[in-house]
């Protein structure tokens, strides 16, 4: 395999990975907002 | 008010959006997309495509689906309606149910060759069988009337066996689709990085006698090899666009429906951004490590140069899993199979969603009525691509030609044309419309992640203005052209080869030091040598003499040319591909044209006789497929025109209760 292809497919793998972890955990870590009525009027 | 429904879980919620986005494409459309446009040329246009259009797309759709579901909307037409004060909008709002429905038609079809691949793959089917009698073995299955296990209609058996599935658990609401979500994505994920790992791995080991240069390495080479030139290239950048399209369910109306079951207080920005990255995992990183290495691995890089296509995943790889011995083969077919079904369920399933979301909110259906008379569309609508084929079959009865006309047509204007058309207006409604600070607001509402401002600039002109470049660079693509440039020093062969690239119809032919160079459209090499997929197997089979060491193809789209030609009042040639010259059959037209002018050129002898008739079968398939492409798109206008209709009723009937 050549450096370049390397490189690149390590570095485009690595950003989509990490950044999928990054997302993911903050998908888990956040906790669920209180179960309360949609609020309509409050919309404009 | 009844309760509405809403998602179990925010992670099944997630599960079932990167669901939706996964599909076949990730495996199959990707990889071959990466290769026909350059390889690593292709990736970085991708990238940014994917950040300046994917993402902001995915936010806008997410949002725009929250905030209709929060006034009792779940399907396109009326979610439209309550951003857009005119009455016009809710009719772009049908492209979100017509493009689902639709593409639920051909996709059903393409799910249950999966399914039946893997019974295939566990009943040994492929135990033995050469590379070409595996590749017929898929097209024996096509052509209905030629069974492969003795059933007859196997294909329309697998598909309503398929269907009826699909429709059994979208009848069971959302939670249904949450369940498969929670066991298909995490399953799919689980058989691809199998695979991929074996792609990944693979290397020179499965070189054979028959192919001794085969190695993996090469087709990770060709898809990563970054090529910085191709950023100026337009072809490259409308196929990057139409992939990230593609590949995100984006501008179907399946993304609205399902936010629209977000409770409103809820995020969607990490939710978006989470299910968008998901699709990206199992695209670029599995997606690039399956078909390609694996291919090239055993065939060589040439081979998959030559054969890039759709139909690898079902005409090469179950030879290639053969060669792993009896039980890895099994486990690999049902591996891969099992992750297309997966892949591919997950996304029908969504596309059933706002159909039943509108009918259940404008007539009142009972939930099950709704999922039922969904699954009774598709068939009416789906049946017509099973059975809509043309074969041809040689002396020996065994089929020569084959080609789907109809699947084809739903494929280019449903899953296609319409995504982008749709898109565009809703980028438009959303940025322009509805008003981009309001827009704003509602993707940041509740928000578990902060949203760089940048975005919401880009969402107000970039992607509209991307969108706009790939409408109208699909509608107006001009000819696609091939340059050959050889590596020849001697002026003997260099002659030669002049004279062969004349005979074959190349043009600009012309020799610089120890280069000789010619070009060609691909419209005309396509009419020339309709046999042959593309230069390269024109290379191979002629009498040039080159090897892959002193040659190299360059695709361009002329641009430049072509306004210059619009200027002076030449006219702007279009490629077969644009879709102008789709909506004119012009490719169709320019082969019949070259069969009636080799014919016109034909005598009396036996010889030419033989040949004339040759011809007129062609062109009888040509014109077969014709009529078959005008059924298709007849069906699809029905299909537009009733939706549509139903949606002037709904509004009738809103207006009479005081709702419209």
């Amino acid at each position: 395999m050549n450096t370049s292809a390397l490189i690149t497919m390590v570095l485009t793998h690595g950003t989509v990975i990490s950044l999928l972890i990054y997302f993911s955990r903050k998908v888990l870590k956040t906790p669920p907002k209180a179960e309360q009525a949609d609020d309509e009027s409050e919309e404009a | 008010m009844a309760k509405q429904e809403q998602w179990g879980s925010r992670v099944g919620l997630i599960l079932a959006m990167a669901g939706n986005a996964v599909g076949l494409g990730n495996f199959l459309r990707f990889p071959v997309q990466a290769v026909n446009n350059g390889g690593g040329a292709f990736i970085i246009p991708y990238l940014i495509c994917f950040l300046l259009m994917g993402i902001p797309l995915l936010w806008m759709e997410w949002g725009m689906g929250r905030f209709g579901g929060k006034m009792g909307n779940h399907s396109t037409p009326f979610i439209f309606d309550t951003l857009g004060r005119k009455r016009l909008w809710k009719y772009f709002g049908v492209f979100g149910i017509f493009t689902n429905i639709a593409v639920a038609s051909y996709y059903c079809y393409i799910e249950s060759w999966t399914l039946s691949y893997v019974f295939h793959s566990i009943g040994d089917t492929f135990t033995g069988v050469s590379q070409a009698d595996t590749s017929y073995f898929f097209l024996r299955y096509i052509d209905v009337s030629k069974s492969t296990t003795g059933i007859p209609f196997e294909g329309v058996i697998f598909f309503v066996i398929c269907l009826v599935l699909n429709t059994y658990i979208l009848s069971k609401g959302l939670s249904g689709v949450e369940k498969v979500a929670k066991i298909g994505v995490p399953m799919l994920i689980g058989f691809g990085a199998l695979l991929a790992i074996r792609g990944l791995t693979l290397g020179t080991s499965a070189a054979s006698p028959e192919y001794p240069e085969a190695n993996a390495w090469e087709g990770i080479n060709f898809l990563w090899t970054p090529q910085f030139d191709s950023l100026a290239n337009p072809k490259v950048w409308l196929a990057a666009a139409g992939q990230i399209f593609f590949t995100l369910s984006l501008g179907m109306g399946t993304i609205h429906c399902y936010a629209s079951y977000v409770r409103s207080k809820d995020d969607i920005a990490l939710n978006a951004t989470t299910s968008g990255f998901a699709n990206e995992f199992v695209e670029v990183v599995l997606g690039s490590l399956i078909v390609i290495p694996i291919a090239a691995g055993y065939l060589g890089i040439d081979w998959v140069l030559d054969n890039a296509g759709f139909g690898m995943a079902f005409q090469t790889m179950p030879f290639l899993f053969q060669q792993w011995g009896l039980v890895l083969a099994k486990i690999a077919g049902v591996l891969w199979f099992g992750l297309l079904f997966f892949a591919g369920i997950t996304s029908s399933l969504a596309m059933g969603t706002p159909w039943i979301g509108f009918v259940k909110d404008e007539f009142k259906l009972p939930h099950k009525v709704a999922a039922w008379s969904f699954g009774l569309i598709i068939l009416l609508f789906g049946l017509p691509t099973v059975l809509g084929y043309v074969s041809g079959y040689d002396e020996n009865g065994k089929i020569s030609f084959l080609a789907q006309p109809i699947f084809d047509e739903y494929d280019y204007w449903a899953g296609t044309v319409s995504l982008v058309v749709f898109a565009l207006a809703e980028a438009i409604l959303f940025a322009w419309v509805f008003g981009i600070n309001k827009g704003w607001k509602e993707i940041n509402r509740g928000a578990d992640m902060r949203i760089p401002g940048i975005f919401k600039y880009i969402l107000k002109y970039i992607t509209p203005l991307l969108l706009l470049f790939v409408f109208v660079g699909s509608l107006i693509t001009p000819p696609s052209i091939t340059v050959v440039k050889a590596d020849i020093k001697d002026p003997s062969k260099q002659e030669f080869l002049q004279n062969q690239m004349q005979e074959a119809g190349f043009v600009d032919i012309k020799v610089k030091g120890n280069s000789v160079q010619g070009e060609m459209s691909k419209n005309d090499f396509k009419a020339l040598f309709p046999g042959i997929k593309d230069f390269r197997g024109w290379i191979e089979t002629s009498e040039t003499g080159l090897t892959k060491e002193n040659y190299r193809l360059n695709d361009y789209q002329d641009w430049g040319l072509e306004f210059n030609n619009l200027i002076s009042g030449k006219g702007w040639n279009l490629d077969n591909e644009s879709l102008i010259k789709r909506v004119m059959n012009g490719a169709q037209h320019q082969r019949i044209q070259l069969h009636k002018e080799a014919m016109a050129q034909l005598g009396e002898s036996r010889e030419d006789l033989k040949a004339r008739e040759n011809h007129t079968d062609q062109i009888q398939l040509i014109e077969q497929q014709i009529m078959l492409a005008n059924i298709g798109r007849t069906l699809l206008v029905i299909l537009f025109s009733g939706i549509a209709f139903l949606v002037y009723m709904a509004y009738l009937k809103r207006k009479k209760e005081g709702r419209a």
